[in-house]
């Protein structure tokens, strides 16, 4: 990510927003949201483009499959954690809160787990060579139910909030 | 598997109480991964999994996951199993049934009382055995604890047949001691609970030393404390006060509450409770001093009976990872046929259901039959008889009502040969032996009056219950009223034999 870059200047920008309250202007402070609403669509169609990707490979690239579809939801998930709270990392470890979603999302708790697990079946699929389609917890046609249904709540989620995506 | 997963596996049975799920361990290179497996792993099932892996690994995470599987015999399956306990433990509701999960588990009842019996008014559930009136008061009370806002039940068995004065002091006292954590910022708490000990100790108390104390506890009441709204007082399974004291016992507490920010919540079987004493004029008048609830007459919409039946098995069943009721049925005529036969009485229902599960699985089916339900109906009946003898005290009314359902049974068996019949609305001896054993659940009320001839004469439409004419199956010389469960037309009810006693 090229600077400069309101997602570079903090950690969070929603906190940081918050503490400009009193210092910069309320169409200052406008701008700054209509930036965080802008990466948050910027991270939805991310998601969208890598589903689109998985979806058309064939069953025989099943590694790519899983792979893409793992990332389409890590960077809707992505979406959803910077619209709800500002978060927003590049770091490796944000991978581990692919399923650190708000309270209020559907099934919070069912995507948190089940999206940990194609975090691993990916894992699988991009670094060992010895894996084989067999040693995935969660079988190619049940990721991409899995991730559909991902995709289609984060929308309504991200819409509830006031961003078209 | 490894001791970690292990623990995760004993954590999550613990915590969901779904103690036999079946699971299988992925053996992977570096890691072993715990694949639970249901017919439908619902958000509970994930949310206990979460939590029983955060309490043993929370650094680790991943190591555990549910997956959907259709169990090759439904019936005989881990999550059927968990069904027929859950069922089991559903039968009786006390205050403390279902836990957190009540709301989820919570199915409105056919008449959406749920909006009344929440309200600020003084309130009397009425319904026979297994009605739901217990399940009502517990919606409200559970309602009122989300809302932070203070409420006592009185399980009234521990009173049963108490016809002294000192049970009005002992209900007093649980009442009290039940709502302490907001009472007791009153000034006068502890002297009004010492005063009540003192009642207790008083072998000659009289209802004036009673009455002349309430004043106090009314004091008690009317002390503000901060988000107090109100208070609400539980009273369930009235009836089995001796009738003889009720109206004196209500009359008691409702000057108490009258006017004073406290409100009643009773539920009782209609025909066993006496609420006003016209003589003496003590108790609690309907409608003036409360409102009544009617939990008796599901069959009188038998579509929406359906749709409630249906509604709470498939809660349980969801409750216990399967995706609803029907996946355990042949067909939907199993719970149309339910519905007949329980006479849309939940509690009946969801004993007949897993009666008729169990004889499924005994006979090695996978899935529960309209012939399943019939035997278990049969086999009901005779534990209501039973409850004729329990219910109804020894002497004439018993004989009497023995003959009223035999000649009953005769005329809708073998005289018309119809299940249904209409009986005109009398202020008789023997119009009030037809709503005893409507109380006994005998016969059920499906049309509460129709006019269906000369003007002025009104007619109670009834069922008697299935279990008197079914076997493996219905007999097939009797005609069965609507057993589809439709919405019912009044031409129908017109035609139906009308029974003289």
């Amino acid at each position: 990510m090229k600077t400069p870059h309101l997602l570079r200047a903090s950690g969070n920008v929603r906190m940081m927003k918050e503490n400009l309250i009193n210092i910069i202007s309320r169409n200052a402070l406008s701008a700054i949201q209509s930036e965080i609403n802008r990466n948050v669509k910027q991270l939805f169609a991310l998601g969208m483009s890598h589903y689109n990707f998985a979806v058309r490979q064939n069953n025989r690239s099943w590694r790519q499959k899983v792979s893409r579809l793992y990332y389409a939801s890590y960077n809707v998930s992505r979406a959803v954690r910077l619209c709800e709270d500002g978060e927003f990392s590049t770091e490796v470890a944000d991978h581990k809160k692919v399923g650190s979603l708000p309270d209020r999302f559907p099934n919070k708790s069912s995507y948190a787990n089940r999206l940990s697990i194609l975090r691993e079946d990916r894992n699988l699929c991009d670094y060992d060579h010895t894996c084989l389609i067999g040693d995935l917890v969660t079988s190619v046609p049940d990721a991409i139910v899995l991730v559909e249904e991902f995709l289609r709540d984060a929308r309504t989620y991200i819409r509830g909030k006031g961003i078209i995506v | 598997m490894n001791p970690e997963l292990e623990q995760i596996l004993a954590e999550f049975k613990r915590r969901s109480g779904f103690s036999e799920a079946d699971y299988e361990v992925k053996q992977r290179a570096d890691n072993q991964v715990l694949v639970l497996q249901m017919a439908n792993p619902s958000e509970r099932f994930f949310r206990v999994l979460q939590g029983s892996i955060s309490s043993e690994s929370p650094e680790q995470g991943l190591l555990a996951t549910i997956q959907k599987r259709i169990p090759r015999n439904r019936l005989q399956s881990p999550e059927a199993r968990y069904l027929l306990q859950t069922l089991s433990e559903s039968l009786n509701i006390s205050r403390h049934s279902f836990g957190d999960d009540f709301f989820a588990r919570y199915t409105k009842s056919v008449s959406n009382a749920e909006a009344q019996i929440t309200a600020a008014a003084n309130h009397i559930v009425f319904g026979r055995r297994g009605a739901g009136k217990s399940s009502l008061l517990l919606y409200a009370l559970r309602t009122r604890d989300r809302d932070k806002q203070p409420s006592a039940w009185i399980d009234m068995q521990a009173y049963e047949g108490r016809t002294d004065i000192r049970v009005v002091v002992d209900i007093l006292r649980e009442t009290l001691t039940q709502l302490r954590a907001r009472l007791e910022k009153a000034p006068n708490y502890k002297d009004v609970l010492g005063g009540i000990d003192r009642m207790r100790r008083n072998e000659g108390l009289t209802d004036e030393d009673v009455r002349r104390f309430l004043p106090d506890v009314r004091a008690l009441f009317a002390h503000g404390v901060p988000d107090v709204k109100n208070y609400f007082l539980f009273l369930d399974d009235f009836h089995v006060i001796d009738p003889s004291t009720q109206s004196r016992l209500l009359g008691f507490i409702y000057s108490i509450a009258r006017g004073n920010n406290l409100f009643l919540k009773i539920s009782a079987i209609e025909t066993l409770t006496r609420t006003w004493d016209s003589r003496s004029h003590v108790g609690l008048q309907v409608p003036h001093d409360a409102q009544t609830i009617k939990l008796d007459y599901n069959l009188t919409m038998p579509d929406k009976a359906a749709k409630h039946i249906e509604g709470i098995l498939d809660a349980h069943a969801q409750y216990c990872a399967l995706p609803s009721v029907q996946f355990l049925c042949t067909s939907h005529d199993v719970i149309t046929r339910l519905v007949w036969v329980s006479a849309g009485v939940p509690r009946d229902a969801l004993n007949i259901f897993a009666q008729a599960m169990t004889k499924g699985a005994t006979e090695g089916r996978g899935r529960v039959s309209v012939t399943n339900v019939n035997v278990a109906a049969s086999e009901m009946v005779s534990q209501k008889m039973r409850d004729l003898d329990v219910d109804v005290p020894e002497g004439p009314l018993e004989g009497d009502l023995t003959t009223a359902l035999e000649l009953i049974k005769d005329f809708c068996i073998k005289k018309k040969r119809k299940n249904a019949f209409l009986i005109e609305i009398l202020n008789e001896d023997s119009f009030d032996k037809i709503l005893k054993l409507v109380d006994l659940r005998l016969l059920h009320v499906i049309s509460e009056g129709i006019t269906v001839g000369e003007a002025g004469r009104k007619y109670l439409a009834l069922i008697l219950d299935y279990g008197f004419y079914t076997g493996i199956r219905a007999a097939q010389s009797v005609d069965l009223f609507n057993k589809q469960t439709g919405r019912i037309a009044y031409k129908d009810l017109r035609k139906l034999p009308v029974f003289v006693p």
